[in-house]
This record gives structure tokens, C-alpha cells and sequence, in this order.
């Protein structure tokens, strides 16, 4: 963003009786916090959580809070600003004790080894199955425990088979932020953004999915013509052949009925959430009866399966909305919003088109969520400004998730698979390769979303609600 | 990056590649030999047998050691056994034997070598009530069958007031390396219940790790979950094979795998309900897998049946 527009910007607001310095010392807050972050000086769920009461503590002190009705106090607003969000957190909470429940049941591991058998050994067929499997499970299980089977599968074969695992677990660090589009479901950032702006799960079906088999592709075959000379075996395809012959998937099965159980529950969730907005309930309702079905019939000890939610990532996007909320409230996302318009011209697509491009920028550098979170407000800003802010939620759905494909900290399943690469088979993929090929990748990624987007605006395909 | 999810991701895959292949036995049995001691276990043993030789289609053969020769008391104990069997609405095919031999484990190991018996259901400690021996000893007779009976052993150790229940959960205590798991997991799949299940607990017993790290000059720490993933590499083959099996008859099957004090956690498994503990040891009295299983059946408050091959 042009500073000289911002100031010019908050001069506005200024003028709208707004005060600058709220606005600059929150702002500096939350940039320090999502640097803090994104160059993991801290722990996230810490930094956000710091974040979050030095925000505060700032917002009471400008007196930025308003007292809300029958509280004494203004300080009642930070729990008016995270019940806001109780329906990410409950989709959050939700999910994750389905997907985990689900993710230890050994099922996908077991599908999983069911197709590395139908490869043969073959290098080629394995690189294959490796990035869609990456699609089929993301898309299941979201992106952290769908990038953490494909990676462990990947690490495991290749070693079996003496190939190079580089290829495979970079197709599974960037293919995943591609399969995090293809349902509403498939992301925690799409699930964020899904809530806040309460687009129809069907939707997704029209508008991401056929974008996320384009970009799969697209980085299929970047990586197989980057990777092609180490996507290669020793031995002869029989030897190959016999040696997968005897993978045993029976091996990880833990308990035959959490199997089918999981399947049942993971199916009924997804059928809920595309149906929830007909039968007028939250996607909250639905995850967390998932969640609560899994505990109840997966045969998991309910005390293990609840510890196993990742408590952390709430804290973190507690602590963000926090953050968020107060920032907001110092009218600066307001200054955001206006620039956005501004410098776009005040014009639907090109506004679309603009975050697009932002977004896919920034969320290579910054953790895409808290990039996600920030621009929630920002694009609720824009609606009451009379914009049609429907294809703006796409887009950033669409560029949050793929930006991360840049760099080895842009997203979940990067991080994954690099660190996992690194502990357990020693090798590491430097910030110089993964830049090399994730930029190119992101670009040819970028020109098509930014194609595919103006294409849908300019010829009217987005659903209308 | 917290790296326990991915440990025990590796660690599934891993036991998919690198799992033993364990076969499974098939036992028949025809006939099922119950030596009574006249302990308060012996209701418990003729309750099993019985259950057990309904399932089998199979005879059972009631017997009782003595030193010495047996009295007129005891035979008339052991015939009024053999009338209960037979007075069981399913009708137990029964008979009774008597051997003549210095010591009762004698007299009960030529008696099960006679009959060509399957397996033995008796008493443990033999001759004597849990209560005066509690977890102390298994009694002579039964250390010597466990070194010298050739046929399966089912250790009852406490009175049950519903022996049955037993049967509907079996569980069976992973050990490295044994053949025996095989035979006794095959066992197993022939006593359980239909609707029953059958529990296969591994354990990879952080102290016996500890020896082991400290003697090879191992610098490396192992965490839990390096333990946890090793483990379920070893038990990859068994899994396996008791889940196909599990597949193939419909019983349930499930795998756990732990980290921890091994017998601790087993003992703490098995008391969870009432089961039968079905165990494998080697031939070798010597090795710590069968120090293992001894320490199991001592600590057991269940049934045990231990299979030696």
C-alpha cells in the first residue's frame, strides 16, 4: 500500500474525528506481533497472546472501547469481541477433534499404503499418487494433518525404495495449499474466512474446487520438470515391484470399527456442512457435532481425544481476534478499507483483483491467517460501503491460501514438510530453493487465479446469494 | 515444530514396511484336560473348561495330582466334577483320569501326555487357595508344567463369579521376538465370544530401553514417542495378522500401543475387565520374555493362558 494514500487515508478519518495515534500505536502493535510470528521468535499462540494485552492495554488507555450496555466496565468489550467470533472457534474446536479422532484412526493410512501398492515402486507413479493423495486428504482432513500423513507416507517409501524424497515432500508442502481449496472445509484459513463471510458450502464446488485442481496441476508439473532428474529409482522395476508387494496395510489398522466409524462421522459432517444454512444452523453446530460424534463413537479415550485439541492454535486466534478487534475499534482497518478503494478506483473487480494480488504477496511472508483475519473486517468495511463484496471473499479465500506457497514459512504444510524432511532424513531445502520454485509456481498460480477471478467477475459466474 | 504427530505417523507407516510377518495358528482342540486342586479356583476352572469345550465341540477330562496315591475323597471330588459337566444343559462329553506318579505336576503331565490333551485348564498356585500365596509364587506344580507341558496352559488364578465374562475379552501382551505370540493369538481367536474382542497391548518399556541404551554407549535420548514409534514398528506383523484374522471372523480387534513401565501398564490393562490374558513364551526358561510372562500371570487377577513354543 502507497504510505502517502494511508496518511492521506487516516487524514480522513482524522477528519471523521478519529485520532491518529490510536491508530499508529495499534498498528504498530499488530505489525510487530506478525513479525514476531512470521520470523517465530516467539511461540505464535505466545507472540498473539502478547500481542493481545499490549492491545488492550492500549485500547483502554485511548479509550477506544465503548461500555457496552448494563457492564461497568469498557474492558467488557474484548469478551464482546471474541463471542463475535465464537463460531470460528467452534469450527475450529470442532474439526479438530473430528480430524484428529479421524486422522489417528489409521484409516488414511491405511488408503494410503493401499495406492503406494499400486504404484509398483514406480518413481514416476509414485510422484503421482503422492501429490493426489495430498489433494484427497487435505481436502478431508484440512491441511496440517493431511500434509503430516502424505509427508511421514512419502519419508517412509522413499526410504524403502532408496529415491531422493525431495520431489515428493515439496508436491505435498505446496499441492496442500491447493487442496485446501477444494471445500469449504479443507483449510482452517478457508474455514475462517467461510464463516466470517457465510458463503454457502456448495459454492465452494463452483467457485475454488475446479481452481484447485488448476493450481495442483500447475504445481505437478512445475515440480515434476524442476525435480524430474531426482524422480528417479535404483534397481529394476521388478525388484521395485516385489519390495512393495509387501507393504502390509493391515499393519496399521488400530481398531476395524473407529475405521468405519470415522468414515460414517467425517461423511455426516461434511453433508452438514453443505447443508447447514438450509436447516438454519452455524457451521460451529455441525463441526462441533462431529467433533462430539467422534468422542462419543471413535472407542478414543474422550480425555486423550480432547488434550489432542490443539489448544494453541485457540489461543492463537483468540488472541487475534483480540488484536483485530482492537485495532478495529482505532479505525484503522477503516483507513485500510478506504485506501483499498481508493487505490482501486472504487471499482468492484478492480478492488477483487487488488486484495487478490496483496494477499498472495503478503501471505508468503506472514502467516496467512492472521493476513485473513485482518482483512475480515477490512472486506465487512467495504460491504457497508455498498460494495458487492461476495467475489472479494473469493478472492481472498483463494490468494490467502495459495500465497503460501512462496516461501518455507508461507504456510502449514511448507512448514511440515521442510522440517520434517530435515529431522528425519537430514536433508534440508534452503529458503534459495524453495523461493526458486514456490515464486514459480506462485506466479503461474497467481496469473491464473487473477484470470480465473476477472473471468468470473467479468462474465457474472460467482453464485449469487 | 512439535514432532509427536509425525513420530506416530512414521511410526504406523513404518510397521506397514518393516512388520514381521506372524502367522497365526489355528488350534483344534479335542481335548481339554481340568485338573481340580480343591482350591477356591477350581469352580472357576470347571465353569471355563466346561464353556471352553461347548465352543470347541470338544471332551474334557477331569483330574486331580496328589502326592501320592489319590484318596477316596478326591476321587469322589473329581467324579462329582466330571457329573456336573455332564449335567450342563449342552452336555459336556466328560471322563475322569488318574495317573500314578511321585508328585501331582507329574501325575498331571502324564496325564495330559496320555490323553493327547489341547490344553490344560487348572488352579494357580495348584494345591493351594490365591489368597495364601497371593502374587508371591505360582506354586511348584505349576513351574513345573510351565517348563515341561508341551500343551497350552490356562492359569486360573482367582475365583470369578462370572467365569464366562472372561471370555469375552481377550487380551493379549505383546513381546518381541517370540513365536509363541502366534499360537497364543490363534488361542485366542478360538476362545473369544463372537461378539467379543479380542486386545492386542504393546509396550515399549522405557526402563528395558534405558539398559539397553546405556549398554550399546547409545547418547542419543529416547523420548516417549522414538519409543512409541519403534514399538509399533515391532508390533506392525502381529497387528496385522490379528486384524485380517479379526476381518476374516468378525471379532473385534483392537491395538494399542504405550510407553512406559511394561508391567505396570499391563497389569493396569488386563484389570480393566474381567478377560482371559493370552500369552506366548519361549521354550527358554531363561529369557526375559518368559520372566515376563511369569511376572504377568503372577500380577494377574484373570485367567491366563500361556502358550510356550
Amino acid at each position: 500500500m502507497n504510505p502517502t494514500t494511508a496518511v492521506e487515508g487516516a487524514a480522513t478519518v482524522a477528519e471523521h474525528g478519529h485520532d491518529i495515534l490510536p491508530m499508529v500505536v495499534l498498528g504498530v502493535i499488530m505489525t510487530a506481533t506478525y513479525v514476531v510470528i512470521a520470523f517465530e521468535w516467539l511461540h505464535k499462540a505466545l507472540a498473539a497472546s502478547l500481542g493481545a494485552f499490549v492491545a488492550v492495554i492500549a485500547a483502554l488507555a485511548f479509550g477506544l472501547f465503548p461500555i457496552p450496555e448494563g457492564a461497568r466496565t469498557a474492558y467488557v468489550h474484548v469478551h464482546e469481541i471474541v463471542g463475535h467470533e465464537l463460531g470460528v472457534l467452534g469450527v475450529i474446536v470442532g474439526t479438530s477433534i473430528l480430524v484428529d479422532v479421524s486422522s489417528h484412526s489409521g484409516l488414511f493410512h491405511f488408503i494410503a499404503v493401499k495406492i503406494v501398492k499400486r504404484t509398483q515402486g514406480d518413481p514416476k507413479k509414485l510422484f503421482f499418487f503422492i501429490t493426489m493423495m495430498t489433494m484427497v486428504f487435505v481436502t478431508f482432513l484440512t491441511i496440517a494433518p493431511g500434509s503430516l500423513i502424505v509427508v511421514s507416507l512419502a519419508l517412509v517409501v522413499t526410504k524403502a525404495l532408496d529415491i531422493n524424497p525431495r520431489p515428493y515432500v515439496m508436491a505435498v508442502a505446496i499441492v496442500a495449499n491447493s487442496a485446501a481449496l477444494m471445500t469449504l472445509a479443507s483449510g482452517v484459513c478457508t474455514l475462517m474466512l467461510a464463516t466470517a463471510s457465510q458463503l454457502p458450502y456448495v459454492s465452494f464446488f463452483r467457485v475454488t474446487t475446479p481452481l484447485a485442481f488448476i493450481s495442483a496441476a500447475i504445481a505437478y508439473f512445475v515440480l515434476k520438470r524442476f525435480y524430474g532428474h531426482l524422480i528417479t529409482a535404483p534397481g529394476t522395476a521388478e525388484e521395485r515391484a516385489e519390495r512393495v508387494k509387501t507393504f502390509d496395510e493391515w499393519a496399521l489398522v488400530k481398531d476395524r470399527r473407529v475405521f468405519y466409524r470415522c468414515a460414517i462421522i467425517l461423511g455426516l459432517t461434511i453433508i452438514g456442512f453443505a447443508t447447514a444454512q438450509t436447516i438454519g444452523v452455524g457451521l460451529d453446530f455441525i463441526a462441533l457435532g462431529g467433533g462430539l460424534a467422534a468422542l462419543l463413537f471413535s472407542g478414543h479415550n474422550p480425555e486423550k481425544s480432547i488434550k489432542v485439541v490443539k489448544w494453541d492454535t485457540i489461543i492463537f486466534f483468540v488472541a487475534l481476534f483480540v488484536i483485530i478487534g482492537s485495532v478495529e475499534e482505532s479505525h484503522l482497518l477503516d483507513v485500510l478499507a478506504n485506501s483499498i478503494v481508493e487505490l482501486s478506483g472504487g471499482e468492484a473487480t478492480t478492488t477483487m483483483l487488488f486484495i487478490s494480488v496483496f494477499v498472495l504477496v503478503l501471505s508468503g511472508i506472514v502467516d496467512n491467517i492472521p493476513v485473513a483475519a485482518t482483512l475480515i473486517p477490512v472486506v465487512r468495511n467495504l460491504e457497508t460501503q455498498g460494495f458487492a463484496v461476495d467475489p472479494i471473499w473469493w478472492a481472498l479465500i483463494i490468494s490467502a491460501n495459495l500465497g503460501g506457497n512462496s516461501t518455507p514459512v508461507g504456510s502449514i504444510s511448507s512448514v511440515i514438510a521442510v522440517s520434517s524432511l530435515e529431522k528425519e532424513r537430514g536433508i534440508k531445502i534452503g529458503w534459495g530453493e524453495f523461493l526458486k520454485v514456490g515464486c514459480l509456481i506462485l506466479l503461474l498460480q497467481g496469473i491464473v487465479a487473477i484470470g480465473y477471478l476477472y473471468a468470473f467477475a467479468r462474465f457474472d459466474l460467482f453464485p449469487v446469494r | 515444530m512439535d514432532f509427536s504427530d509425525l513420530n506416530d505417523s512414521l511410526g504406523q507407516f513404518e510397521s506397514a514396511l518393516s512388520g514381521e510377518k506372524v502367522t497365526l495358528e489355528s488350534p483344534a482342540p479335542k481335548t481339554i484336560l481340568l485338573a481340580l486342586d480343591g482350591s477356591n479356583q477350581d469352580a472357576t476352572a470347571l465353569a471355563l473348561a466346561g464353556e471352553l469345550a461347548r465352543r470347541f465341540k470338544a471332551r474334557v477330562v477331569v483330574t486331580r495330582g496328589c502326592e501320592g496315591e489319590a484318596p477316596e475323597a478326591v476321587r469322589e471330588q473329581v467324579e462329582a466334577a466330571k457329573g456336573e459337566l455332564a449335567a450342563q444343559p449342552y452336555g459336556v462329553d466328560s471322563a475322569v483320569i488318574f495317573k500314578s506318579a511321585p508328585l501331582p505336576a507329574q501325575q498331571i503331565l502324564a496325564a495330559q501326555q496320555k490323553l493327547g490333551a489341547d490344553l490344560v485348564v487348572i488352579p494357580a498356585p495348584y494345591l493351594r487357595d490365591v489368597g495364601l500365596l497371593g502374587d508371591e509364587s505360582l506354586s511348584s506344580p505349576i513351574d513345573m508344567l510351565l517348563a515341561e507341558c508341551t500343551a497350552p496352559l490356562l492359569l486360573v488364578r482367582h475365583p470369578l463369579d462370572a467365569p464366562k465374562a472372561a471370555l469375552r475379552r481377550m487380551l493379549i501382551p505383546m513381546t518381541v521376538n517370540v513365536p509363541a505370540l502366534g499360537a497364543a493369538a490363534g488361542w485366542a481367536f478360538k476362545m473369544v465370544d463372537p461378539d467379543g474382542k479380542v486386545e492386542l497391548y504393546a509396550v515399549a518399556d522405557e526402563a528395558a530401553v534405558e539398559d539397553a541404551r546405556k549398554l550399546m554407549g547409545v547418547d542419543e535420548e529416547l523420548t516417549a514417542d522414538a519409543l512409541l514409534r519403534a514399538e509399533s514398528k515391532l508390533a506392525g506383523g502381529m497387528t496385522s495378522a490379528v486384524q485380517q484374522k479379526g476381518t476374516e471372523t468378525g471379532v473385534t480387534v483392537v491395538v494399542d500401543v504405550a510407553v512406559g513401565k511394561a508391567l505396570k501398564l499391563t497389569l493396569g490393562r488386563i484389570h480393566e475387565a474381567p478377560c482371559i490374558v493370552c500369552t506366548g513364551t519361549p521354550l527358554d526358561r531363561t529369557t526375559r520374555a518368559f520372566n515376563r510372562v511369569q511376572n504377568v500371570t503372577l500380577g494377574s487377577k484373570y485367567p491366563v493362558l500361556v502358550v510356550r513354543r
